[in-house]
């Protein structure tokens, strides 16, 4: 009867003591809640299409050969390497990993690891296939030593490799899951290890106290979906989230946000420049259009009032991009801020008379996408547009029919832009302006220019950093000289946390954050 | 006119609703005259003003008159309610009475396609047609016309096939009227009260289903100022100035109770057991 009473009693206890173990786990100082928007999609690097919220994911559950370094994001380090040699042809590079380093299942990182995972983004990521398409082989020279050698230079590699696709996942795991289960159960080498996941509800990440750089100091991260944007500030403001991401900013404006929050002593605004850059383009590839006249895209890139822009729209949530590059990127030419257009409707108007066209017989479609601040932004352009006497009307389209029109050239005028994903000039110009690919979604239409298409690939292809730089500057200029849009904004990256969240620095491009230094008091 | 006398005498919702919308009317006629703002002027440096003598219902995002955009809002909002309304009841009557009237294979194929159309819940429908169409008002008012039509096409059936057993109808066929006429003449002359009160109501409905469509970006596209579009422009701004996206809204509410009170009191006129109550 003893016995039996003295197992009841342990039977009761256990289950409480390991309930407290557990209440233990979760002090809530010890766990950060991020708000985010929308599901992610692909929370591992072979199926990742650089959709944030999964991108964010995969870099604190896994990591990348080299990283970029905060506070400014210009430099890359070693991460799962210790160094690395580059070939002076530039298409050889030489890793020497770091040692003793363990997946989560606690298996070991190595250079079999590196090679698998790597050939296994090229052979499934289809998104990265142009990049990625590069790399010819990867030798694991020995178990702390690799060689990726590309078929033809290309000195952003590098950033590549720092992107969350080119995460090192643990072949034991993907194949004890299959390619398609790992989607669900991604196993890295990160700070945290990834618990659980419900489909648009939540995403838990737990520490991982074995990490190589240090055991983070938080102990769990819980993503929350929250689609409303008036939700996600409300959760905010009571302390249910710590951390909103920026991902709104670039579909919604946060300048109220940003003002409403900034007297509230519980919350703290970060702010960092971004590379992102959102243009007015023009289809000058249809002889047909009436921007096919220089002179009307001149007219009309003098007929827009950045600053009102910059300070009626965005109250300085945003910033002026002077050309291609942003200010923030390390081959933006200064002598750029004084190429760029200026806000002179008197000279608009004038170059209108010069090109001999009346601006009431214009009558342009202003494509947009939708949401709110591609509204507002469109309405802003367009009342610019009607104060020189142009007549444009907006058309808010569904992103995949934008897409298609853009591409089949089926449009004078579109609001667009692009973010890029690493911190190199390559992933605005080459993608952006080689004219060889104007047929593709993301590229400005601009007639054939095989002069500007070489440049733009010798810069791509150029290994010294300072040659570069100078190609780039060149390129920017004649870039500018051939009025491909008129450069808009670019939007600022702001997260908001609660005043206690401490450590967290944005990263600038990509535009996702790292939680291993953050903490909580 | 002694008619309309007694019923709105008897009515007093009805009249209630008539006033205003009256009142609605000469605002959306006459207030944008007088309004020393644009509808579509920009003001960036006074976004989002409270309500003042200025700016009697402030001013928006982009430093717009509320007030203004309300008013011109108005007009295509009222307009959007007749030419949906219009072209529903021409669709809807001209198929319903054919079918009502003709009987047989005609009514059966007519009917089930009604029958199809009306299944759908009328705002996903008009969401698909809308969708399909691409986002302009022009194509949101067809969709929410292609929606209504069915409500007028089963009403005008109704009346067709008890009108067309009247001994006049009779009476006109075997006097060997052409059908057109004894269809126009008579068959739909003498149905005509319940269609009216199918069009009042309707009203309230078009104007809604538009106001959703421009909410959802199916519709009115920007910067044209209808209700529904202004509503979802400046729901983010509704904490801190609420008044930009709840004056459309207000404005939609408004309109749409004024239809309906009206088209209420109509159907229980038109309506011989609640007509004896009424009077």
């Amino acid at each position: 009867m003893k016995l039996r009473n003295l197992l009841a009693g342990a039977a009761i206890a256990l289950p409480l003591m390991l309930g407290s173990a557990h209440a233990q786990s979760t002090d809530p100082l010890k766990t950060l809640i991020v708000a985010v928007p929308s599901d992610a999609v692909g929370l591992e690097p072979g199926a990742n299409k650089a959709e944030p919220i999964g991108s964010e994911v995969i870099l604190n559950v896994f990591d990348t050969l080299v990283a970029w370094t905060a506070p400014d994001f210009t430099q890359l380090e070693g991460r799962l390497v210790d160094s690395w040699t580059v070939s002076p042809d530039g298409t050889e590079f030489d890793f020497k990993l770091r040692e003793g380093i363990k997946f989560h299942d606690g298996t070991d990182f190595n250079a079999e690891a590196v090679k698998f995972s790597l050939e296994r983004t090229k052979a499934i990521n289809t998104y990265v296939e142009a990049t990625f398409g590069l790399i010819s082989e990867i030798t694991a020279v020995s178990p702390t030593e690799v060689k990726i050698k590309l078929s033809e230079p290309y000195p952003a590699f590098l950033s590549i490799l720092a992107q969350p696709q080119a995460a090192i996942v643990s072949p034991a795991a993907v194949e004890q899951f299959g390619d398609e289960g790992f989607a669900t159960n991604p196993v890295g080498t990160g700070p945290f290890k990834f618990a659980s996941y419900q489909a648009d509800t939540n995403i838990v990440l737990d520490a991982n106290p074995d990490y190589f750089r240090g055991a983070p100091t938080l102990e769990r991260i819980i993503y929350r979906v929250i689609p409303d944007a008036s939700t996600r500030r409300l959760e905010l403001e009571n302390g249910g989230v710590d951390v909103v991401q920026q991902q709104g900013q670039l579909s919604a404006i946060a300048a109220e946000d940003v003002a409403a929050l900034e007297a509230n002593p519980d919350v703290t605004i970060i702010e960092a420049p971004s590379q992102i850059i959102r243009q007015l383009e023009f289809n000058n590839n249809n002889p047909d259009s009436p921007v096919a006249d220089i002179k009307v895209r001149e007219a009309i890139v003098h007929a827009i009032d950045y600053d009102g822009l910059l300070q009626g729209v965005f109250g300085g949530t945003a910033e002026r991009v002077y050309g291609p590059l942003t200010t923030n990127s390390w081959a933006f030419n200064p002598k750029m801020e004084e190429l760029a257009p200026t806000y002179d409707p008197e000279m608009a108007r004038s170059l209108l008379a010069e090109a001999g066209v009346d601006p009431s017989s214009l009558d342009l479609t202003l494509y947009s996408f939708q949401g709110p601040l591609w509204g507002a932004v469109a309405t802003f352009v367009q009342a610019n547009l009607a104060d020189i006497g142009i007549n444009a009307t907006i058309a808010q389209t569904e992103f995949p029919a934008y897409r298609a029109l853009q591409t089949a050239g089926q449009f004078d005028v579109a609001l667009d832009g692009r973010q890029p994903w690493y911190n190199d000039p390559d992933a605005h110009i080459t993608i952006g302006y080689l004219s060889s690919l104007a047929d593709t979604a993301m590229t400005f239409r601009m007639p054939e220019d095989a002069e500007l298409d070489a440049l733009i690939l010798e810069a791509q292809q150029t290994v010294d950093q300072e040659e570069r730089k100078q190609l780039y500057f060149d390129i920017q200029e004649k870039i500018a000289a051939k009025v491909p849009g008129a450069y808009l904004f670019s939007p600022k990256l702001i997260v908001f946390t609660r005043a206690n969240v401490n450590g967290l620095v944005i990263n600038t491009a990509p535009p996702l954050n790292e939680y291993w230094g953050v903490s909580k008091e | 006119m002694t008619a309309l006398v007694h019923f709105l005498r008897k009515n007093s919702l009805a009249t209630a609703g008539g006033l205003v919308l009256v009142a609605v009317i000469l605002a959306v006629i006459f207030g944008p005259m007088i309004s020393p703002y644009g509808p579509t002027k920009l003001d960036v440096l006074n976004k989002l003003q409270g309500p003042s003598w200025a700016h009697w219902l402030g001013t928006d995002s982009l430093g717009r008159d509320v007030m203004t955009r309300v008013l011109h809002g108005g007009r295509y909002t009222l307009a959007i309610g007749m030419g949906v309304v219009s072209i529903a009841f021409v669709v809807g009557v001209l198929f319903g009475t054919l079918a009502g009237f003709a009987g047989g294979a005609v009514d059966m194929i007519i009917m089930r396609v009604v029958d199809a159309m009306l299944s759908f819940p009328a705002l996903v429908l008009a969401i698909a047609l809308a969708a399909a169409f691409g986002p302009s008002l022009n194509n949101a008012m067809l969709a929410v016309a292609i929606t209504l039509a069915p409500q007028f096409a089963r009403v005008a059936r109704s009346q067709a096939l008890a009108i067309s057993v009247k001994p006049y109808v009779e009476a006109a066929v075997s006097l060997g009227l052409p059908t057109r006429r004894i269809l126009w003449r008579y068959v739909f002359a003498n149905g005509l009260g319940p269609l009216l009160v199918q069009a009042s109501l309707s009203f309230g409905s078009a104007i809604l289903q538009t106001a959703s469509l421009g909410f959802l970006g199916l519709g009115a596209q920007p910067p044209l100022a209808e209700w529904g579009a202004d509503v979802s422009a400046n729901l983010q701004y509704m904490r801190e100035s609420p008044w930009v996206a709840l004056s459309p809204g207000m404005a939609i509410l408004l309109t749409v109770l004024c239809f309906n009170l009206i088209g209420d009191s109509l159907a229980d006129w038109f309506n011989p057991r609640r007509r004896n109550e009424i009077d």
